[in-house]
């Protein structure tokens, strides 16, 4: 049952992720993308991390997304717009960005050892992940929120110009 | 299929799907839902329909969707005239099969009284009709009755798919209506009485004889009007100084308008100025001859910019170019319109097909304001004239940014039905019908100015009797037009159930109205020199009862909504205008009294013993949306007031004038001599015949200032019968009023102007 | 497989699951009923009557009629999104109802995430109010589905905010044990419901959840008076059906999650024979739900809508501070004790 469940939200991963490249119309490719998260929170479901899963959804799907949908519909792009000459380099930077990623994934799956695996299927509730984020992962953790924060506020002062 | 096939299959259709279909049936029938076409007079009586009297909902028909893909029933409520056409054909098409269509009275039916130049002759000129109400207004019943006719109908449909009705490609071309020519002599009597030079006395006379010499043609007063004409190249000059010199102090223009002489004069037209000064309360009537060759004159909008829209009317009308005007098009009549409908050699039933809804100048200002600005395309928002929020017959073109309209543009003349044509080719008693379904929200006060107009004509006064009953019903149609203006401009905010709260009060009143005279929305109540009989044996304690109810209405109102928060948040502020720009729009009545300017009728220039009763005028500060409520509100109790005096000095006497030339006389006498006999066959055959000559009168009616100049021309029908609708003034300053502000603020500030399009459109 | 597929556990699970599913789909169809009803006597007037016993067959009628009316896709609408999103507006709404518990058992799942699930199930109902208003290539609804998503997003915001102080004193994100921690009583008579205890996170709660489904006065998604019918207004037959029936839908939902935070959820006095103290707790959880509904259809009946910007600043302005202040005061409280 979970393997089938499995291989359903990875397929529908999988080819969600292609669609938000392939797509022309840029709504399609956001929708894809919803649906690309919305699988994810399903895999992570699988990993009994439903913490996780609900959070996926709460904040990328239900509210970040819907911003971009919201910009994208507010501007009314045209489709496929081959105005993207400045980008052209960075087609060929994704290569090796892409081999270098494969890479960094292969070598962190091949050190996990099977113990770390048994413990990582508990480290999805709220109350571990809630712990190690103020313990071990605090100072990251702050200097997210900080970070997030001057962005916040160079946007409010982008966006106001008569504060 | 062949109808032999058709047949078999039917004979063929088992238990099954007989029961089947017949739930479908059920189904459709008692879910009902209709798409308000709402334009005139029989809107207010599907509304009444809605409220708690008669409720509609009970029949499953209460969710009325502005939507036509939501909605079952077109209810098509009251005149559609040719501009409107197009509109409701769009609506009809849009809506999802299975639909209906009612056709909700006469006008709506066959057009009605209305065989004119501008109205549909019925709605099945362009679509299929199930079900027609009869009446005009059709009382709610009626409306009931035909939502059982329409479930009966539905009950019994066999088929179990629709197929589209079949779409008609164009509309029908009108046929030219030639039975209501007006067959009248030539003015030629008119025009030398008012060619005849007159030496008038008085302060604005002789002020006017001492500063402008030159520009001065001649001078008249007739019934206490004084008119003067003047020269058409200094026109402008002298308005001018009219307005600003601080002895005339003409601050507000009434009305323009235009008066066709034919090939009597050597000029063709008059065009009439009314002016009127707050300061010094002293009236004047402009004219300004303009030869047909040449039918050009100067704008008067750098002047007044109530001129606005009263100048494209007469431009409309009568083809005067208005030299300057801002903006002269079409007003009242499509865009597509061939003439000028108001020029005497018109035939009043002459239509031009209308096939499209144009776009109207501010596409093209912000299309303009785009491509400056190097943006794309400009955002432009359609509403109306079927918008919830336009009252069915407006139309507003905005440009909007975001929620924000940065430029706007109203249309008006949906619900143009030619009332002054008509009144032109009907006698003096038949345009009173007319003149209920121009305000008819308070028909009865048009009523009664109307007739003051033909009295003034004469000069009689009528019975006390006579004036009090007047006064009484109108004071209460006054309660009724401002419940209904409350409680609309509460709906469009959101809050619902005002609706129905204003409109108990307003039924009950609608009761005494009826004990009266038989009439609900549209009375007919009044006649020339009177009204038509006496009120019934139990009118004094009638009306007491309801001067007992309609304060505890009132207050449930206000308790709703005064101290509500939101009600405030939407409401102050929000087209604020200024008692100075209120006066040069034009604004009378609540508007201009919510600005902070105490003028009023009533106290200004008192009749009907008005000096006599005590009341106050109630001013606001502001001239916002919350203001005029305030102002609506505190009018309605003052009206209670005027209403509580007059019941209690209410004279006993005759209701009708002893005037020979007006009234019938008694029925003894008819059978009696010979005199009377003749009398009354008279005034049966002929009608009314006035003497010569040119009146304008006026009356404080719900929205203001109803005037109407009148020109008489010793026949039995009207020359020229002009009606000042307040509304028409106040509209005019609406798109930019709302400018700068919220959709939102739109939509509230155009509930609390209480436009009434047969008022606003004639 | 099989052997799961006939276990006593799924048959039961089943059986919750077609009771509770069609118990809500009628009790939303009901919910048209009622309000138009409540709404008829707040009018003085009685109501849909002719159809049925007190008008009772008259959301049957009507869904029939919806059933059997064409449906329209306008041309200029994007066909695939047009179809798409009354779907994802329905399919969220009646999602959530698997995780609430109408009774001590009468739940489909007990996730230990209930609550964020929940959430973020309805969170994603925006899409399709988006979606509709965008596919239908027409002006008013675009309006409506820009209002709706700004506003949902903002009034989200205050909506999760405001529960937080409820979790930190129950300390559990599952709705079971949010229910249970609420029985029992302080002196004997007061129940220990949340309310006593969170006022001020109750107030923003309904405010927001109110705001969340686009119910007056923050109904400007829809506001028929200025934009026609909003997101919908190209919308006809089943697909306006649906869009009305996820609206109702949500109502529900943040009605049972208000039961279940503030007011104590199935729990009640329980009293007499077995099958009567077996069906209580259910009774008294859709009593608790039927006030707020009740509420809901009062508050339409009376209040004015908000304009846009005044909506926007007062969840700003207003509703967030105030909810993060309650976070700040429960949490020093909480810490303290």
């Amino acid at each position: 049952m979970i393997e089938i469940l499995f291989f359903f939200f990875a397929a529908l991963a999988v080819g969600a992720a292609i669609n938000v490249l392939v797509q022309k119309h840029v709504l399609y490719s956001a929708l894809s993308l919803i649906v690309l998260l919305s699988s994810m929170s399903g895999l992570f479901i699988l990993l009994r991390a439903d913490f996780l899963a609900v959070i996926q959804v709460i904040v990328y799907a239900g509210a970040i997304m819907v911003l971009f949908v919201f910009v994208i519909m507010l501007l009314n792009l045209p489709e496929d717009e081959d105005g993207a000459d400045r980008l052209r380099w960075l087609k060929f930077l994704g290569i090796p960005l892409g081999l270098f990623f494969l890479f960094l994934t292969v070598i962190t799956l091949w050190n996990v050892e099977r113990q770390d695996i048994v413990e990582a299927q508990m480290a999805g509730t709220p109350e571990l992940i809630g712990r190690s984020l103020f313990t071990d992962y605090l100072l990251p953790f702050e200097a997210t929120s900080l970070l997030i924060l001057i962005a916040l506020m160079g946007a409010v002062v982008f966006a106001k110009k008569d504060l | 299929m062949k109808a032999e096939e058709i047949e078999q299959k039917r004979e063929h259709e088992n238990f099954f799907t007989t029961s089947y279909s017949s739930l479908v049936n059920w189904a459709r029938k008692s879910s009902l839902w209709p798409y308000p076409f709402g334009t005139a007079c029989c809107a207010i009586e599907f509304m009444a329909t809605v409220s708690s009297h008669y409720d509609l909902a009970r029949f499953g028909s209460e969710v009325v969707r502005f939507s036509p893909k939501q909605s079952d029933v077109l209810m098509v409520l009251g005149t559609i005239n040719d501009k409107m056409g197009p509109v409701l054909k769009q609506i009809y098409d849009q809506m999802a099969e299975p639909k209906w269509v009612i056709s909700m009275g006469a006008c709506a039916t066959c057009g009605g009284f209305y065989r004119a130049y501008h109205v549909m002759q019925g709605i099945d000129e362009i679509l299929p009709v199930d079900v027609y109400i009869p009446g005009c207004p059709p009382v709610p019943e009626a409306v009931l009755d035909a939502i059982i006719k329409l479930q009966q109908q539905v009950e019994n449909d066999t088929r179990l798919s629709y197929e589209r009705h079949p779409r008609q490609q164009r509309l029908k071309i009108p046929e030219v209506d030639a039975t209501v020519h007006a067959l009248e002599r030539p003015p030629r009597a008119l025009v030398r009485f008012l060619e005849e030079k007159q030496d008038v006395q008085g302060p604005i006379a002789s002020l006017f004889k001492e500063r402008f010499p030159d520009d001065l043609i001649s001078m008249r007063e007739f019934r206490g009007d004084l008119s003067i004409s003047i020269k058409r190249e200094t026109a402008k000059q002298v308005l001018r100084t009219l307005k600003t010199d601080p002895d005339f102090n003409f601050k507000m223009l009434l009305d323009v308008t235009a008066v066709d002489y034919l090939s009597e004069r050597s000029a063709r037209y008059d065009v009439v100025y009314h002016l009127l000064s707050l300061s010094n309360k002293h009236r004047v009537r402009i004219k300004v001859p303009v030869p047909a060759e040449d039918p050009t004159i100067d704008s008067m909008f750098d002047v007044w910019k109530s001129a606005d829209w009263a100048e494209r009317e007469a431009f409309d009308m009568f083809g005067i170019q208005f030299k300057g005007h801002p903006d002269l098009r079409r007003i009242l009549t499509h865009s597509q319109f061939v003439g000028n409908p108001l020029r005497r050699d018109f035939p009043p039933g002459q239509r031009t097909l209308c096939t499209e809804t144009v776009d109207l100048p501010v596409v093209e200002r912000a299309r303009k304001y785009a491509e400056s600005m190097g943006l794309a395309q400009p955002q432009i928002l359609n509403m109306g004239p079927q918008h919830p929020a336009m009252h069915g017959t407006f139309r507003l073109q905005a440009a909007v940014d975001g929620e924000r309209i940065v430029d706007a543009d109203t249309e008006i003349g949906f619900l143009h039905r030619c009332f002054e044509k008509m009144s032109e080719t009907h006698m003096y008693w038949q345009v009173i019908p007319y003149t209920d379904r121009l305000n008819y929200m308070s028909a009865m006060m048009n009523g009664v100015a109307y007739a003051m107009s033909v009295e003034k004509m004469f000069g009689v006064e009528i019975p006390k009797r006579a004036q009090y009953i007047r006064v009484i019903l109108s004071e209460f149609s006054r309660i009724a037009d401002h419940l209904v203006c409350i409680g609309t401009n509460l709906v469009d905010l959101g809050a619902i159930s005002n609706f129905w709260y204003s409109f108990r009060p307003r039924e009950e009143i609608y009761d005494l109205i009826e004990s009266c005279c038989g009439g609900r929305l549209t009375v007919s109540y009044v006649r020339i020199g009177g009204v038509a009989n006496d009120v019934p044996a139990d009118f004094i304690t009638r009306a007491r009862a309801l001067l007992q109810s309609i304060p505890k209405y009132v207050d449930d109102l206000e308790k709703l909504n005064r101290q509500n928060r939101i009600f405030k948040m939407r409401t102050s502020g929000i087209t604020a205008i200024s008692a100075e720009d209120a006066i040069d729009w034009g604004f009378t009545g609540p508007t201009l009294r919510a600005a902070g300017v105490p003028y009023d009728v009533r106290k200004w220039f008192p009749n009907y013993d008005y000096d006599k009763f005590e009341f106050d005028i109630p001013v606001g500060e502001s001239g916002d949306v919350f203001d005029r409520y305030l102002v609506r509100m505190e009018e309605i109790r003052q009206s209670l007031r005027i209403i509580k005096q007059a019941l209690e000095n209410l004279p006993e006497g005759p209701v009708q004038i002893d005037d020979r030339r007006i009234s019938l006389p008694p029925k003894k006498g008819v059978y009696s001599n010979i005199e009377d006999l003749m009398n009354h066959f008279e005034l049966i055959q002929d009608g009314i015949i006035p003497p010569i000559g040119e009146v304008y009168s006026y009356w404080e009616a719900a929205n203001g200032e109803l005037g109407f100049y009148l020109i008489s021309n010793n026949t039995k029908r009207p020359y020229r019968l002009r009606v000042r609708g307040p509304c028409f003034y106040i509209f005019q300053a609406f798109s930019h009023m709302v400018k700068g502000g919220y959709l939102s603020d739109a939509v509230a500030a155009l509930g609390s102007l209480n436009i009434v399009a047969g008022e606003l459109e004639k | 497989m099989i052997e799961y597929l006939i276990s006593p556990e799924f048959l039961l699970m089943m059986a919750k699951i077609v009771g509770i599913f069609g118990g809500v789909m009628g009790s939303l169809a009901y919910l048209t009923w009622l309000e138009r009803k409540v709404m008829a006597r707040v009018q003085m007037r009685p109501g849909p009557t002719r159809v049925g016993p007190f008008g009772l067959l008259q959301p049957i009628a009507d869904g029939l009629k919806f059933l059997f009316k064409e449906d329209i896709i306008p041309t200029q609408a994007n066909k695939f999104l047009f179809i798409l999103a009354p779907i994802v507006a329905l399919i969220p709404a009646l999602l959530s109802f698997s995780v609430i518990p109408f009774g001590p058992r009468l739940q489909v799942a007990d996730l230990s995430v209930g609550l964020l699930f929940i959430f973020a199930i309805t969170s994603l109902g925006v899409y399709g109010i988006v979606l509709g208003g965008w596919a239908s290539n027409s002006k008013y609804p675009l309006m409506g589905a820009m209002r709706s998503s700004a506003q949902m997003i903002s009034y989200e915001l205050s909506l999760t905010l405001s529960v937080v102080g409820v979790l930190m004193i129950a300390n559990t994100l599952s709705l079971g044990e949010l229910v249970t921690a609420q029985q029992g009583t302080w002196f004997g008579f007061i129940p220990r419901w949340n309310i006593f205890l969170q006022p001020v996170a109750f107030v923003i709660y309904v405010v927001s959840a109110i705001a969340e489904t686009n119910r007056l006065p923050f109904d400007l998604a829809e506001s028929e008076q200025e934009l026609v019918g909003g997101w919908h207004t190209e919308y006809s037959s089943m697909k306006f059906a649906m869009f009305m029936l996820a609206e109702y839908a949500n109502m529900l939902t943040v009605s049972a999650l208000a039961t279940i935070l503030f007011l104590g959820g199935w729990t009640g006095p329980a009293f007499g024979p077995d099958w009567l103290r077996m069906v209580l707790p259910t009774i008294w959880f859709v009593g608790k739900i039927s006030v707020f509904i009740f509420f809901y259809v009062l508050l339409r009946s009376t209040l004015p809508r908000f304009r846009y910007d005044q909506l926007m600043k007062f969840s700003w302005k207003v509703l967030l501070p105030l909810a993060l202040a309650n976070i700040l005061i429960t949490s020093l409280i909480v810490a303290i004790s």
